[in-house]
């Protein structure tokens, strides 16, 4: 037992480590940039991927692994360099949401251009000879590249904690990072410090991607597999901490290696689950600076919607063609087209149900996939075990599930975090849901629930056979604009109402005496709700339930859908989703290239036209009939620096 | 009507508040002045509910309020005002206090806005209507709150605390920022309200002409310390305020 | 020195400042008076380049500043003290004022921190403090130093007395007076405190909702008792 949890130990410590390598320069942008950049994780896989070129498969040289690791870093920082330039650069003044959502959008391109370079394949590299065998500690054999990626880890944290506590150029970097102003007005060129440093982050993440290589199932799903646990580390440690990183590295290792002892059959719980707790026990992180002021500017979270209305006219016509369109889908279809319809459908209200938070309520949360598995699990369970619960009760039974799946998650993530910790805490929430469903037997485990009948639905007079394509179709078309039109009322009458309020200053809203976190729980459950329904009619729909439906890239579809279409406006998310599903539509024989091209429109959404698709319709409109003039928006918030 | 007493406020090692002990009559107006820093801006925040007293107890109509959230306490009547406007800036004058007023039928019970009803209610649209004229917005109804100028803002906020039927009314220097003549109107805007509603009024403002036309008792703040409490009449002989507060320049 | 000609600036669509035109000569000593909001800090803020939009020419040392970003004209011999201090807090007051002169690149090393401490014997025994660990008073003593630290040619210093207790008002004044007779630096003061304006200040400004209203001297500024009562009434 003892020489079992050594080992796990020792094993854990060399992922802590590994971990920390990547989340050292994910935590050197957030310190500098204030970005919690989802892309650090590409640009990771193109580390190795760039060192993968240099070395070789069969690398046996030590010194050659150790240049092709920083060829990579070099490689990256230059990619980090144009990335600054065209887009880092103009996410400072931008709500947090957007950047993560921009980074996001990085992430993609990162991934696109890796599947076109590179190609899909599986890539197994081993240690270099020097680092193959195993080292005898005691009674144990360790793998020496664990130890190499040990001392690796613990070289990188001494030499930027140097920099950064001992050096000169350290404490500059942390003057601009407290106070960007003051530090160009003392003389300092912000501008190029800024530049210097971001490059000196990217050097790391292309570094870490070709120190780890070996030992890796190289592929583009490299970009994924350490990013959730670098953020771990990075927000425990307190965000933009790198000696919080470190130890919160540490931990996770350790964590990791009582999970692997103790649990051996839910392997990495443990870490989510401690996550969790530490944020709610210190929702700042480990070693973060405190604000000792006490008296936060009371910011709104959200810059104001664009002042334009389109006109009541013109929205329910444009309503009626979209509903008509979509209702005449299986007259002329076919069978994939109208299948993809369907999604869209799904989609939207899933896209609705996030924007509800998002876009109304102000709350950015990165897990809402994990009541769409909800429902989706539900119901594919009930249909395929033929419980015999009719399929309307089940879409409400899915519906009630997601509700209080949510309101617990709600009532725990609004009241302790905001920002940057609810985003991560609600992705780790939904971490767990898809770890618990691959653990499930009963739910498929990793291959998930395929043959899920369509149901039919028993009226006593008639039945109603939704087992066509065709029939259920117009059945999912039926509910999501239900669906579609309960969320839509909610967010024009008087709760609506609170909740923009609450959007624009939440502060405020509570000295009209309305307590706004109960709103907020409120608009909460009804997302949830919506998420669990939407998940609910996709498991017949597809008739296949895979974990992927809690996956973290799931969660981020709704935000994609609603940043493109507008989260401004409520069908902006349905409007997304349609032209969403169209460009996947259109190039989904071309891997790589779609991710690229997605990423990249959305990357431009976000810079170019951050109210979306319908918002820059709208400013044209409002444009044309009033004359140019009224950017005011942008002006209003330029105000607030004065 | 407001008792509050042995206040305490620290923010790390910097005691803003100490010992602060003073009590607001019914209909009274009372101004809470001194230098930047004094801990004019804590004591609101304390009192509002924004941040909680370390020690002290508040006291508002024989209820204990100091625990009570901010929300609960506009609910049971205190009503305020912010020193730079927090009106809802994408929202129209109208909107803006329509929400004040649906949440005020919401805490009070009676004309609980219903969840069936996508626009606001017309007794709830025409009272928002009167609610802007008595402030002077009338012709400013539909325009959103973003475009007003500096001095409208203040008054489609005193318009929303109003709506909500305040007894007790703080207001924080409610004509910062304005042009000697935005703030005489504003003055007697306020006279005229504190008359008309009834109200007892609180407020911190810098500009001595406005405390000493508005406010009937006064209390001076220094280093987080009451170091006066009394009537204007008799804070010009003073000479601990004049000092610290009036008496900046050596030969006035 | 500083030559300023039919300056504008602007917040958004505020239109703060309104066509002013001054000059501040080598080793003269200014103060613009004036009302929370006349736009002092605006003033301040826009011959740094450093918030506001600005329109009109700022020439310094006969040469116009034009685009130039604050850090170059920190560079140049311009030094802002900002109201709110803005004291870097994870460096010691030593390291604060070691940053401001890294900045510009003065040369001097510890040589130069001693020479200004000696300016500033307050800050003596604070210097292995940290700046949040620093009284609002103290705090603005070292953001006063940090700006000398730099040896400007011209110091615009905001309102430097908020909040301050009189005494260490008159230390401030008496080690600001000492710097600006020994090194022959200019001096571009914002102020409500007439007590302090007087003390550091020989000729005057009014400012009021961004134009001047008064320029002159003491004498002229007493001579004309209702600037005091209309513009800067307490």
């Amino acid at each position: 037992m003892l020489n079992e949890f050594a080992f796990a130990l020792i094993n854990g410590l060399a992922n802590g480590m590994a971990v920390f390598l990547v989340a050292a320069g994910l935590t050197l942008v957030f310190g500098i940039l204030k970005i919690l950049n989802f892309a650090h994780g590409g640009f990771f896989m193109i580390g190795a991927y760039v060192a993968f070129t240099v070395s070789g498969r069969d690398n046996a040289s030590g010194f050659l692994y150790l240049a092709a690791a920083i060829v990579a870093g070099g490689a990256v920082a230059a990619l980090g360099w144009a990335a600054d330039r065209a887009i880092f650069r103009r996410l400072r003044q931008v709500d947090e949401a957007y950047s993560l959502i921009a980074t996001f959008a990085l992430l993609m391109v990162c991934s696109g251009a890796v599947k076109l370079i590179w190609g899909l394949d599986y890539r197994s590299i081993s240690p270099p000879d020097a680092w193959a065998g195993a080292v005898q500690i005691g009674p144990l054999f360790v793998p020496s590249f664990s130890l190499l990626v040990f001392g690796l880890g613990v070289v990188v944290f001494i030499l930027l904690d140097l920099a950064i506590h001992r050096m000169w150029f350290g404490k500059i970097v942390q003057c601009i990072a407290h106070d960007q102003w003051m530090a160009g007005v003392i003389g300092f060129n912000v501008p190029a410090i800024f530049t210097g440093s971001v490059i000196a982050a990217f050097f790391l993440a292309g570094f870490a991607g070709g120190l780890l290589l070996p030992n890796q199932a190289l592929s583009p799903e490299l970009a994924g597999s350490f990013l959730l646990q670098a953020f771990v580390v990075v927000i425990v440690g307190g965000l933009g901490n790198i000696r919080g990183a470190f130890i919160a590295a540490f931990a996770l290792g350790v964590v990791e290696s009582l999970n692997s002892v103790l649990m051996p059959t839910y392997p990495g719980f443990a870490i989510y689950i401690a996550m969790i707790a530490f944020l709610l026990w210190r929702p700042d992180g480990l070693l973060a600076h405190r604000k000792d002021d006490g008296a936060a500017a009371p910011a709104a979270s959200l810059p104001p919607p664009p002042a334009i209305a389109i006109p009541p006219a013109t929205k329910w016509m444009a309503g009626l063609i979209a509903a008509a369109a979509f209702l005449s889908v299986p007259l002329w279809a076919h069978e994939g087209l109208l299948f993809i319809a369907g999604l869209t459908l799904i989609e939207a209200v899933f896209a609705l149900s996030w924007n509800l938070l998002f876009g109304f309520a102000g709350l950015a949360t990165f897990g809402h996939a994990a009541f769409f598995a909800v429902g989706a699990y539900l119901v594919g369970f009930a249909l395929k075990s033929a419980l015999g619960v009719p399929f309307p009760l089940l879409l409400l039974m899915a519906a009630a599930l997601g509700a209080a799946a949510a309101l617990l998650v709600g009532s725990i993530a609004i009241r302790r975090t905001a920002g940057i910790a609810m985003a991560i805490l609600t992705l780790a929430v939904s971490e767990l849901v898809r770890l618990t469903i691959i653990r499930t037997h009963a739910l498929g485990r990793d291959d998930g629930l395929s043959a899920i009948p369509r149901p039919s639905i028993d009226f006593g007079f008639a039945i109603l056979d939704l087992s066509s394509s065709r029939a259920y179709y117009l059945f999912l078309f039926c509910v999501c604009a239900t669906a579609a039109a309960i969320l839509w009322a909610l967010t024009q009458n008087h709760f609506g109402r609170v909740l923009r309020s609450i959007r624009q200053d939440p502060a405020r809203t509570e000295f009209l005496g309305v307590p706004a976190m109960r709103y907020r729980l409120t608009a909460f459950a009804v997302a949830g709700a919506a998420a669990a329904l939407a998940g609910g009619l996709q498991a017949p729909w597809s008739q296949i339930v895979t974990p992927d439906a809690a996956n973290y890239l799931h969660s981020t579809q709704p935000m994609l859908n609603a940043l493109l279409g507008g989260v401004d406006f409520f069908w902006g998310p349905a409007v997304g989703a349609v032209l969403f599903s169209a460009l996947a539509y259109t190039l989904r024989n071309l891997p790589g290239l779609s991710e690229l091209i997605t990423g990249g429109t959305l990357l431009v959404v976000v810079l170019a036209a951050p109210s979306g698709i319908l918002g820059s319709l709208a400013a044209m409109a409002g444009r044309r009939r009033t004359g140019p003039g009224a950017s005011l928006a942008v002006e209003a918030s330029e105000r607030q620096h004065a | 009507m407001l008792d509050v007493r042995n206040v305490d406020k620290s923010y790390g090692a910097i005691d803003v508040l100490r010992d602060v002990t003073f009590s607001v009559d019914e209909g009274a107006a009372f101004a809470v002045i001194g230098p930047n820093g004094a801990g004019k801006t804590t004591l609101f925040k304390v009192l509002t509910g924004e941040a909680f007293a370390d020690r002290g107890e508040i006291v508002y109509r024989a209820d204990s309020v100091a625990r009570l959230p901010a929300w609960r306490r506009i609910g049971a009547g205190i009503g305020r005002t912010f020193q730079t406007s927090r009106v809802f800036p994408a929202f129209t004058v109208e909107q803006n206090i329509v929400v004040a007023l649906e949440a005020r039928g919401r805490s009070s019970g009676e004309g609980r806005p219903s969840w069936l009803r996508i626009a606001p209610s017309r007794g709830v649209v025409e009272e928002a209507a009167r609610w802007a004229g008595e402030v002077g917005l009338s012709h400013r109804l539909l325009e959103e709150a973003r475009f007003l100028s500096h001095g409208d803002k203040k008054r489609l906020e005193l318009a929303m605390a109003l709506s909500l039927r305040p007894k007790l009314i703080m207001l924080d220097e409610p004509t910062a920022g304005m042009s000697p003549v935005e703030r005489s109107r504003s003055v007697a805007l306020i006279a005229r309200i504190r008359r008309e509603f009834g109200l007892t009024l609180l407020l911190t403002e810098h500009d001595m002409d406005v405390v000493f036309d508005l406010a009937d008792h006064i209390l001076v703040l220094n280093y987080g310390q009451v170091i006066f409490r009394g009537p204007p009449a008799e804070i010009r002989g003073n000479a601990a305020v004049r000092d610290i507060y009036l008496g900046q320049d050596d030969d006035a | 020195m500083l030559e300023v000609d039919s300056l504008d600036a602007f917040y958004g669509d505020s239109h703060i400042l309104q066509g002013l035109g001054f000059a501040v000569a080598a080793g003269a000593r200014v103060a613009v008076l004036g009302r929370n909001g006349a736009g002092k800090t605006t003033l301040i803020k826009s011959l740094m380049n450093a918030g506001p939009r600005v329109a009109g020419a700022i020439r310094f040392d006969g040469q116009p500043l034009e685009k130039t970003p604050a850090f170059r004209r920190s560079r140049l011999g311009l030094s802002l003290v900002p109201e709110d201090r803005r004291i870097f807090p994870h460096l010691t007051v030593e390291e604060n004022i070691a940053a401001a002169m890294k900045a510009v690149g003065a040369p001097g090393g510890q040589d130069a921190i001693e020479r200004c401490f000696a300016r500033f014997p307050m800050l003596g025994p604070l210097r292995k403090r940290f700046g949040n660990q620093l009284s609002g008073g103290q705090q603005q003593m070292l953001a006063v130093a940090r700006g000398l630290a730099a040896a400007p040619k011209l110091l615009l210093l905001d309102e430097p007395t908020e909040g301050l207790a009189p005494i260490i008002v008159d230390q401030m004044a008496r080690a600001l007076n000492a710097f600006l007779d020994d090194d022959g630096a200019a001096l571009l003061l914002s102020e409500q405190n007439l007590r302090f304006a007087r003390k550091c200040a020989r000729h005057v400004y009014v400012l009021d909702s961004g134009r001047f209203v008064f320029q002159g001297d003491w004498r002229a500024f007493d001579a004309n008792p209702e600037i005091k009562s209309r513009y800067l009434a307490v």
